[in-house]
Formats: structure tokens, sequence, C-alpha cells
């Protein structure tokens, strides 16, 4: 990993943010439509509504809206949402929270679990435990994600009502901070639990393959030879091998984790960035969609590099190859 | 034939008599007799929460689960029956502003023709489609007006489905089937495939649904007509170029007629217009014209009752069925109030309703999306509305009963034609109830309706634009009269200025900028903080994504008249 290279990763990662900025602006453009014209109200006059698009700057020469807005995207200065007539920053800033808790913590169980199960599995070839996992991997990560929400949804909430139905706090918001935290917790419980539970599965099939490959391998062999323990070959040596693209995936769903999951948020009520992005797509919101897909590609990237520097740091042979060159 | 038509008729007799079912549930409900809405005493409750669920399933499962207490148009006939079985649940059922239509490329053949257009509408069996697709819960249409509307034609429900009929006029007019039954024009050539214009499916189940029985029905009678779902941004864009054959398309109408103008006067096909199907015909623009720069209601009714029969003979677009507005209000409320014309989720219900065990508690309505902007210059949606509704007021009302305008902040109005023939224009003289306050206790005069009027005339606000853009200038008494000169004539700038909200003249003044004016902004930096309106309720709580309190407002007038009542 020189200097070189580093570089190299560099100006790639802004030449992929400089394409992402000029399509994010000309796409929205070319869909047909603005945010005005949709409006079918009778009592809302051709004449107003060229009032509204000058209002939005849509008036103005398309490389003149260009240039302001790369300066926004720039300056992370992202103007005003079309829709709410509000910061977009403060109206992204105001969801992300959320977002973070529900993803991060959603993912991270769902991860956990799906490395551990897989490896479970691949270390319990043709026994229940295997068969177990490879069905209940199949089937939560095939099923509708809004069929399995609202059926726990009607079941844990309203049926058996363990768990509250919308929102991430009760009404009126309990008083102390331990009860506020509580009632947070217990409102973000059943949301996590189904992305959990969908997402679990693709971990543990995606480990198991992994595992099971690996664990065929000459070094695991040798490994076992040389008298180490079992879990000293499973988790010193052969889970070890695996831990880059296990990396990779973490760190390429990080962007997921900001941009919300449209389908849960929708049907939990939760207040969420992934609603937000859908409602500035669907209403020609240009700021607020342009501003979230920039911010998105930006992630990206970062984490695009970020994992080819883990690459190095858990995988010596990267060191070696980048080393070599 | 026969026989199936009996079947349909009986089926459609039992869709009715469900629908009467809960309308009579609904008028069990509804407040008594000698309710008079000039005399109403309230809010009767301390506090309304509006509680934000954006999943139709989910308010459904509150509802039934009494985390709400009023939930509001309730569309899929599926939930509707759900709510109406349950017993801690009564139902409320209204006709309402909605219409769905058919629209017809009246520049392209086929449709440049009326008889042909005729024929189609003749084509759609209407109350088939009730049936299937809607359970019963909506009304067959024959009208450019809801049937809700006092101004719509008696005969609007009308079904005028006649397969038979459709097909002999099309033979009259020279058409030709041939041997799969494709209609052949005229001159000889078969009928090219006409595209019908829907938006997609996963956006817009029913109706994508709805077009393809439509296309069933005009296929029926030789029209090749073929669905092509499409992006609904990319279907409005079509529609406003006139690159389209068939759509189908449904929006909320007024109560007052002079949409009709908007919709079907040639002057509005231009780009961003809405007459979409591109009539143009010169009796009905000037019957239009006629009926939008009437003097008075007398004129206005003629002219609208003239302009619906033009639009029954021209048929620029299909009227094809107005959905009910269905709701649900929990039993543990006393003094539910509901019409005919308005659903149980109404100001009246908001201001009367008491807890039936006498135990006060908040009382909480759905709130089906985040209302996203609470400056009432910018916000646009209806959920913004829904609660900006509560805290300001205009100076006309509508009954309740009849639609009509009834006084608000205005104690009377009037309307005089003035000025020399030729240059006549039209004065509003309203005469503003005394004693109002505002909601941080301040005197409402007509000053500050005047201070609203011009704010919104020198800024030009969209939202606003076309209530103002002919207000020539407003003249406000120290006695309570406010006068509006126009620059024209025509008795529907009543409504436009009798609906503008009322904001004090002291928060106007400070406004920076109405723009980017934040109400919540504790900071004030582009005005002044809070909304300050004459309405029955303060907002006290605004948490994003979950709810909204708000508490009675200790000012409102018809509090006051309830201690005058208790008094008495």
């Amino acid at each position: 990993m020189n200097k070189s290279w580093l570089l190299r990763r560099i100006f790639s990662s802004l030449a992929v943010l400089a394409a992402v900025l000029v399509l994010n602006f000309l796409l929205f453009r070319i869909m047909p439509g603005d945010a005005v014209s949709t409006i079918i109200d009778p009592n809302f006059s051709p004449e107003a509504k060229n009032r509204l698009r000058a209002l939005y700057g849509l008036d103005r020469p398309l490389i003149e809206q260009f240039f302001i807005y790369i300066k926004q995207m720039l300056t992370f200065r992202f103007g005003l949402s079309f829709l709410s007539r509000k910061p977009v920053w403060d109206e992204l800033m105001s969801r992300l929270p959320g977002t973070l808790a529900l993803m991060s913590s959603s993912m991270l169980l769902s991860s956990v679990i799906g490395i551990w199960l897989g490896v479970k599995a691949s270390l319990n070839r043709g026994r229940w435990i295997e068969r177990m996992v490879l069905r209940a991997g199949a089937v939560t990560a095939s099923f509708p994600g809004f069929f399995v929400q609202l059926v726990l949804l009607m079941l844990l909430a309203r049926t058996f009502p363990l768990f509250p139905l919308r929102g991430s706090m009760s009404i009126p918001q309990p008083a102390g901070t331990s009860a506020i935290i509580f009632d947070y917790i217990w409102h973000m419980t059943l949301p996590v639990i189904t992305l959990t539970l969908m997402g679990f599965g693709g971990w543990a099939l995606y480990v198991r393959n992994l595992m099971v490959r690996t664990m065929g391998e000459d070094f695991v062999l040798m490994a076992r030879a040389r008298g180490l323990t079992e879990r000293q070959v499973v988790y010193g040596h052969a889970f070890r091998t695996i831990l880059p693209p296990i990396i990779t995936i973490m760190l390429m769903s990080v962007p997921g984790l900001v941009s919300g999951a449209v389908i849960t948020e929708s049907v939990f009520s939760l207040n969420g960035v992934g609603t937000f992005l859908l409602a500035a797509v669907s209403g020609h919101d240009y700021p607020s969609a342009g501003a979230a897909f920039y911010l998105l590609a930006l992630i990206t990237v970062i984490c695009n590099f970020l994992a080819d520097v883990a690459y190095g740091i858990v995988d010596p042979r990267v060191r070696i190859e980048a080393g070599n060159k | 034939m026969a026989l199936c038509r009996r079947a349909g008729l009986k089926i459609v007799l039992c869709c009715a008599l469900a629908v009467l079912c809960i309308l009579r549930q609904a008028s069990s409900v509804s407040a008594a007799a000698d309710f008079d809405p000039n005399n109403v005493y309230g809010p009767r409750i301390d506090k309304l929460c509006m509680v934000i669920i954006t999943n139709s399933d989910a308010q459904i499962m509150a509802a039934e689960k009494g985390e709400l207490d009023i939930i509001s148009d309730i569309t899929r006939p599926s939930d509707i029956d759900r709510l109406s079985r349950n017993p801690h649940l009564k139902m409320s059922l209204a006709r309402g502003y909605h219409a769905f239509f058919l629209l017809l490329n009246n520049k392209a053949a086929p449709w440049d023709n009326k008889i042909v257009r005729r024929a189609a509408a003749e084509a759609i069996d209407r109350n088939n489609i009730v049936r299937t697709i809607f359970s019963g819960y909506c009304e067959p249409i024959n009208s450019w007006l809801p049937p809700v509307s006092p101004w719509a034609l008696p005969e609007s429900t009308r079904n005028i489905f006649d397969r038979s009929e459709a097909r002999s006029r099309l033979k009259k007019l020279g058409y030709r089937w041939n041997i799969s039954g494709r209609l052949i024009s005229p001159d000889g050539k078969p009928l090219e495939t006409l595209k019908l214009l829907t938006p997609l499916a996963s956006v817009a189940p029913t109706t994508a649904e709805l077009a393809e029985q439509i296309a069933d029905f005009l296929s029926a009678v030789g029209f090749p007509v073929e669905v092509e779902p499409m992006d609904f941004s990319a279907m409005i864009s079509k529609l406003d170029r006139k690159d389209y054959s068939l759509a189908v398309l449904a929006w909320s109408m007024g109560r007052n007629p002079d949409s009709l103008y908007s919709f079907y006067h040639s002057s509005m096909d231009v780009a961003g217009g809405y007459n979409m199907t591109g009539i143009n015909d010169r009796p009905l623009d000037a019957m239009l014209k006629r009926l939008r720069f009437s003097k008075d209601k007398r004129s206005a009714e003629a002219a609208s009752l003239k302009a619906q029969r033009l639009l029954a003979d021209l048929v620029p677009s299909v009227p094809i069925y107005s959905r009910f507005s269905v709701a649900a209000v929990s039993k543990e409320w006393k003094n539910i109030f509901t019409t005919d014309k308005i659903t149980a989720d109404n100001m009246w219900t908001v201001m009367m309703a008491e807890p039936v065990n006498g135990r006060m508690r908040p009382m909480r309505m759905l709130l089906a999306d985040e209302p996203r902007n609470l400056n009432p210059f910018v916000a646009s949606s209806a959920y913004s509305w829904q609660v900006l509704g509560f805290i300001y007021e205009s100076m006309i009302g509508t009954n309740p009963f009849t639609l009509e305008d009834m006084p608000d902040l205005a104690a009377a109005w009037e309307i005089r034609t003035v000025g020399a023939p030729g240059r006549q224009h039209t004065d509003l003289i309203f005469r503003m109830k005394p004693g109002i306050k505002f909601n941080d206790g301040s005197v409402l005069t007509s000053y500050d309706m005047k201070a609203t009027i011009d704010f919104l005339r020198k800024n030009r606000i969209p939202r606003f634009f076309d209530s103002v853009k002919d207000v020539a200038s407003v003249d406000a008494f120290g006695d309570g009269r406010l006068i509006v000169h126009m620059n024209g004539v025509s008795y529907w700038y009543l409504d436009n200025i009798g609906g503008l909200p009322c904001l004090p003249r002291k928060v106007i003044d400070k406004i920076k900028d109405w723009q980017n004016w934040d109400p919540m902004d504790r900071q004030g930096r582009m005005g002044p903080y809070g909304l300050v309106g004459s309405g029955p309720f303060i907002l006290d709580e605004y948490k994003p994504g979950e709810y909204l309190m708000m508490k009675k407002n200790i000012y409102f007038r018809m509090l006051h008249n309830s201690r005058k009542d208790a008094a008495k």
C-alpha cells in the first residue's frame, strides 16, 4: 500500500464522485415533469404554477441551475427542499439519528447472528443444524419484507400487544431520561427484529459457503496436523481468511445505514431518511434528492476506499502484492 | 344477457343497501337535529392529539386497538368492512369531492367527434365498476361536478350505460366492425390501437385495475384499447402535450362550479393548464366565461347549469365515479357530528366531542402523513392544512348541511357590482364579528385581514396567487368593515377572498422572509415564533414524525359564547 497506489485510489474516487454529481443533476432533469407539473388543482392556475417554478429557480437556464447545484454540493449547503421549504441539511439531519439507530442495530444483530450461524452450519455439515440454517436462511432472505413486517406488526402489536404499533415514542413522551430511553428501545424493538430476521439469512448462507470452501483448504489440514485446537483452526485460521469479503460487505452496507429502509420506516411509521428519499424522488424535489444521493455516493466512495485499506490490514497477501507493485 | 343484467342490478342494490346501512349508522352518530352551526360552543376537549401514522394497515390496526379516536379517508372496501364490524367504532360516510374521469384527447381521432365520445361514455358500465372494484363504496357519476356539490346536475348519478345504443351511434356515423369486432372508421381503415394511459399498478393499484376494466368495456363495442401503465409524472407530461389518446385521472374538486372553467375552457389549453382533453368549443367557452364572471349567485347558477348541459352534450371527458368519504370514530366519545355531506372527522366534531365516561383525555385523530411545513404561506399539503385549519380561520365558512357559505370571522357580507357600464368591478363588503381574539389574546380586527390580503398580494405567494390576483385595493375601517375592491366582476371573488386565512398584522409586519419563515423556530430568524390564529386550537407540541399536540385556545370566540350560555 504505497503512496502512488493511495493517490490513484483517491483520484479514481474523485472521478466517481464527479460522475455522480453530473448524473445526479442530469437524471432528475431528464425525468418527465417537475415538482410543479404534477399539481392538479383548479385553484392553482398555470400562472401560479409559473410563479412557483420561478421561486424554485426552475425558470433559470439549465447551465445556471447546474452551477448553482455544483456550488451547493461542494459547500454542503444544499438549499431548500421544494416540498417542505426547509433547509435540506436540517431535514436530513433531523431524520438521520433515528435511521442510524434502526439500521446499525439491525445490521449488527443480523451480521453477528448470521456469521455465527454460518460458521456453526459449516462445522456441522449434513446435520440438523446445517439443514435448519440453510432452510431458515433461504426463507428469511427470500420473503418479501413488507409482508413479514406487516404480519409481525399484526401479531406482536395488535393481536398480542407486546410492542407499540407506530413511531419511536409514546404519546405523551414519558418523563425522565431512563424512561425515554426505555420507551425508545421498546418502540424500536419490533422494527429491529424484523430487519434482523430478514437480514441474518443472507449472512448465514454466505458465511457458511465461504467456510465450507475454506475448511477444505490445505492450510486448514496443516493447522490440524500441527495439533492446534479446533477453535484455533476454525477462528484463528479458517475464519480469518474469509474476513476480507465479510469486511467488504460490511463496509459496503454502510451507505444503507444512512439511506434507511423505506418499507420498514413506512410500516412502522418511523420518521427516517428512507421515506424522505422516496418522497423527494417521487415529488421531483431536486435539492433533497440531489443532496441525499450525493451524500450516499460520498459515503459509498469513502467506504470503498476504507474497504481497500482494511483488506491490507487483515490480509497480509494484499500488503505484499501492493508492496511488490 | 338480460339475466346477467338482472343479477348485476340485484348486486348493485345489495351494495347500495350495505352503504345505506352504514349511512344509517352514521346518522345515529350525528348531532341533534336542532344543531345550529352558528351557535356551537366549544372546544370542549382540552387537547387534540394528531397522531402521525403513515402506513394504511397500521392506521387500521391503531383504530381497532383504540389508539386512534378518529380515523378518516378510509378508502379500501376491506378496511371499511373490517372497521364496521368493530364494536368500539362508529362509521361515518359522506359523499365526497373526489371524481374520477376517463380523459379523451379531443384533438385526435377518433375522439375529435362528440358522437364517438358519447358512444364511449355509453359503453362503460359504471355500476359494474363500482360493484366489482369498490364493493359499492363509491357512486357512479355522469356529471362534471361531484354529486355532493350543490351545483351539480340533478341527474349527476344517472346510469347511461347502454352498449347497443353506443354501437348504434357509431353505426350511424359510418363505423363498421371487422370480423374480430374491431371498429373500422368511415374512411374504411380499421382503427389503430388506442393506448389508455394509467399510473403504475405499484403506485395506484385500483386505478390500474379500473383502467383494465374500462379498456374491456370500450373493446366490447369495438374500440381497440390497450392499457399502457406509466410513471405518474410521465403521464401528466404526456397529457400536458396532448400526446395521448385515452387516460384515466382522478382529482378532488371544490364545491363550486367555477373549476369547470379551468378544466374545459379553451384558454386553459396551454402548457401547465388543466384543459387536458383539449376541448375547444365556442358556446362552451362563452358559457364557462359567463359562469366564471357571473355578477351574482342567480346568474352563476344559470350559467353553471347551462355549462354542465353543454358538457353533457360534448362529453370532453367521461365521468366514471366519485368516492365516498369514510371515517370511523371511537364510541368512547359523544356529540360526534356528521351529515350526508361531511364525515365525522370535521371541525364540529372536534369542537363538541366529550368523553362518554366524563373523564377528559386528549382526543386522538389520525394524521396520515408528516405535515412537513407549518408556514401557512408555503404549506401546500393536505396534512399541513389539516393542522393549520384548527389554528387559522377565514371570513367565510361552509355550512355542514348545505355546503353553502356561512359566517365565520365575518358576521355578514355583501357583493356589489359598481362602476360605469363597461368598466364595472366587484366590491366585497365584509363586516367582521366584534370581540374576536387571536390565540395570544390580542383583538382581531378588519385591519388584520387587510394586512393579510395585502401581504399575499405584495409577495405574489403562489398558493394564494389566484385568490388575490384580481384584488385592486383593500380598505379597512374601525367599525369592523372590510371592503375589497376587485379589478373585474365575478361572484366567485367572494369565496376566493372569504376563504383566506387571517393572520395578525403584528405577525405579518415582522416576517422577514415569507418563504423561509419557520413558525416553529424559537430563535425567530425569519419571522416571529408561533402560529397565531383565531381558531379553536393552539399548537402546543410538535414531535416530527410522531405527533402534534394541540391545546384549546382559551380566547376562542365560541368558547366564550358557551360561558355566556352557561351563565344564562
